[in-house]
């Protein structure tokens, strides 16, 4: 955020409910196979509708500029698409869109079956510090992390995340809640399903995404890249980095690339 | 540019919804009214909390 908002502008980022500061609701409140998965994208859409009209009118701005990551990239894209008065920019950074992978279904939902989700799916799940660092790790092309990211960041990112969630630290071992709606959006992405429609983006458009990254793929970004309506759309690939190119060692590159993207002064876009 | 940076945390929440959502604010002191401003939405893990993270530093 700060590398972003270094350039002179305010920059926003939500935490969709069942996120760290919003932190809240029944289903994250009782044992997670009690509820089906919480905080889809449907929800997340609710939530940046929400979140937007707070920043137009605190900004006095008509529209704004949206950066979508991964699973936010999707409800990103997908606000974006309805409510393009709304938004002037539009970011995808590892963009997910739908593709068929078994490798990620079998890893993810442990299973291929292409219609149903997994039954151990429930509300939510709790992410440890192994679990931050076997994901980070499984993203990689080489066993050796260090040439990808600096010591200390799974740590990090895992202290700054689970200090949000007051029974992080009683959990053993420790670990914070998360939300499973995302998941299940992912898995339907990976069965095939859009989830929202590229035709309905109609503002200039970044796709960016690390050169290794196995989550989001470079063929589902050159096949979202066709289908994008706008005409003003660049695809970026850098290298070296993983789907977590955002918290690795060539994370300036990425916020280079989006100051970039983002500089030029769109004259409808000032303040009323 | 450089210039000191202010944070805050907003509360909304959408119509109909019991739950609170937490919106990160950073701006810098000199704002470029002629920037729009920018929403960032986090992935399927992390909250807002990865691009929040003290430590993680450009350099």
């Amino acid at each position: 955020m700060t590398a972003l908002a270094s350039e002179g502008r305010a920059v926003y980022a939500v935490d969709i409910r069942g996120f760290g500061t919003s932190l809240g609701g029944a289903a994250m409140e009782e044992p997670p196979l009690q509820n089906p998965p919480f905080a889809g994208v449907d929800e997340a859409i609710e939530d940046i509708a929400a979140a937007v009209d707070v920043i137009l009118e605190r900004q006095r701005a008509s529209a704004l500029d949206l950066v979508g990551f991964s699973w936010g990239a999707i409800a990103a894209a997908r606000y974006g698409g309805d409510n393009g008065d709304k938004i002037g920019r539009l970011a995808l950074y590892a963009p997910l869109y739908a593709e068929i992978d078994a490798t990620w279904l079998e890893r993810l939902a442990g299973s291929l079956d292409s219609v149903r989700l997994p039954a151990t799916l429930g509300a939510y799940r709790l992410v440890t510090l192994d679990g931050v660092i076997r994901r980070w790790d499984a993203d990689l092309p080489t066993p050796n992390s260090s040439a990808y990211r600096e010591d200390g960041i799974p740590e990090l990112v895992f202290e700054t995340l689970s200090a949000l969630d007051p029974r992080s630290s009683s959990q053993r071992p420790p670990g914070f809640r998360c939300p499973n709606g995302p998941l299940a959006d992912v898995v339907r992405i990976w069965q095939g399903q859009p989830l929202y429609d590229p035709a309905k983006l109609t503002m200039p458009t970044l796709l960016i995404r690390g050169s290794e990254d196995t989550t989001s793929t470079h063929a589902a970004a050159v096949r979202l890249l066709a289908e994008i309506a706008s005409t003003q759309k660049q695809y970026c690939v850098l290298a070296p980095g993983s789907h977590f190119l955002c918290i690795e060692r060539n994370r300036a590159k990425l916020y280079e690339h989006m100051n970039d993207f983002f500089a030029p002064i769109r004259p409808n876009a000032t303040r009323a | 540019m450089s210039s000191d940076m202010e944070t805050r945390l907003l509360r909304t929440r959408a119509p109909g919804v019991p739950i609170e959502i937490g919106i990160l604010e950073k701006q810098s002191s000199a704002l470029d009214l002629r920037l729009p401003p920018m929403l960032l939405v986090h992935g399927a893990t992390s909250g807002r909390g990865c691009s929040t993270c003290r430590g993680l530093a450009i350099r």
